[in-house]
């Protein structure tokens, strides 16, 4: 029994945990990056978005305009005006 | 286009408040892990995400059906929408998880069953995505893609499950896990409200992107119906 108690204590504790902070941050550094880059895209996103109305609502104007007339509104009313469904 | 409304706004900001509460508790009051040290911390966002990703899915499944009994085409927006933020969480938890392993099961990836059901789960959604894009029909794309979705969702209880039902390496949170599990250990209380906090957290994320990118799929719609109408084919 003596002989098993000092064979056990020869054995080192582990006392200190292992040092992975660097994976920490890596690991948080992607759970945070990810849904910002996924943000970012919808931002890109939207500015494309608008940049495709005012073409759009551009080129409606020219198609309904007859030649020397004023600029006429848009065909489609923007879409805050419209019903919510 | 469709100004922000102030409702919305003030949820974006609850929640980036809550995120910043969430990651302040994971840094400096849960305790750190006596075996594997700071990597444990991983945990606190790697499991909502997880969970989060089969919550995306399971309104994908909701919306679905619902779209599938009235035929409005909000739901099948819905449904859409859910499939891309879940695809995000599911990104968020099987990368952060390999991070997890590298120090833990000293390799970064390995074909254990919790992994491998992911994974197939993973790219059933990525197919939900390509067979969107390859039908042109709005009305048949939405009809498809909900009848989809309800089945997809077969993998998402199979990968729950994997780890009571198979002999695995992956640790269990709830429940008893396989012997074989490895990079477990027993939660305290901070780390179990912190857990919660977090779970907590990922979820209103979610629903703030869900609403977000819900606002993102109506510009769209209405780009398309002015480009239908004034480009007619």
């Amino acid at each position: 029994m003596a002989e098993m108690i000092a064979l056990l204590s020869s054995f080192p504790a582990q006392a200190e945990p292992l040092e992975t902070t660097g994976y920490m941050l890596l690991g948080y550094a992607f759970l945070i990056g990810l849904p910002l880059l996924y943000i970012l895209s919808w931002v890109v996103q939207r500015r494309n978005l608008e940049r495709d109305v005012e073409l759009l609502r551009s080129l409606s104007q020219e198609a309904e305009r007859p030649a020397g007339a004023p600029e006429a509104a848009a065909a489609r009313p923007p879409l805050e005006q419209r019903p919510a469904e | 286009m469709e100004p922000m409304s102030q409702r919305l706004k003030i949820f974006n900001l609850i929640t980036a408040v809550l995120v910043i509460a969430s990651l302040a508790l994971v840094f400096f009051y849960a305790p750190m892990e006596r075996v594997t040290g700071n990597v444990q911390r991983v945990f606190y966002w790697h499991v909502p995400a997880a969970w989060t990703s089969f919550l995306a899915f399971f309104v994908t499944v909701v919306a679905g059906i619902i779209y599938l009994l009235r035929g409005n085409r909000k739901w099948d927006r819905v449904a859409h929408a859910s499939v891309e933020i879940g695809l995000l969480f599911t990104i968020m938890t099987m990368v952060s998880g390999s991070i997890w392993a590298r120090p833990t099961w000293q390799t970064w990836w390995t074909w254990d069953p919790r992994l491998t059901t992911y994974t197939i789960m993973a790219l059933i959604y990525v197919a939900y995505l390509m067979l969107r894009q390859g039908i042109e029909d709005p009305d048949r794309r939405a009809r498809f893609a909900a009848v989809y979705g309800i089945i997809g969702f077969v993998s998402v209880p199979i990968t729950y499950f994997s780890i009571h039902w198979w002999r695995t390496l992956h640790p269990v949170v709830i429940g008893s896990g396989s012997p074989t599990a490895e990079g477990g250990f027993d939660m305290t209380r901070p780390m179990v409200w912190v857990l919660l906090f977090s779970l907590f957290t990922v979820n209103v994320v979610y629903f703030c992107f869900l609403a977000n990118r819900l606002r993102l799929a109506r510009m769209t719609e209405y780009v398309e119906e002015l480009k239908a109408q004034l480009l007619p084919a």
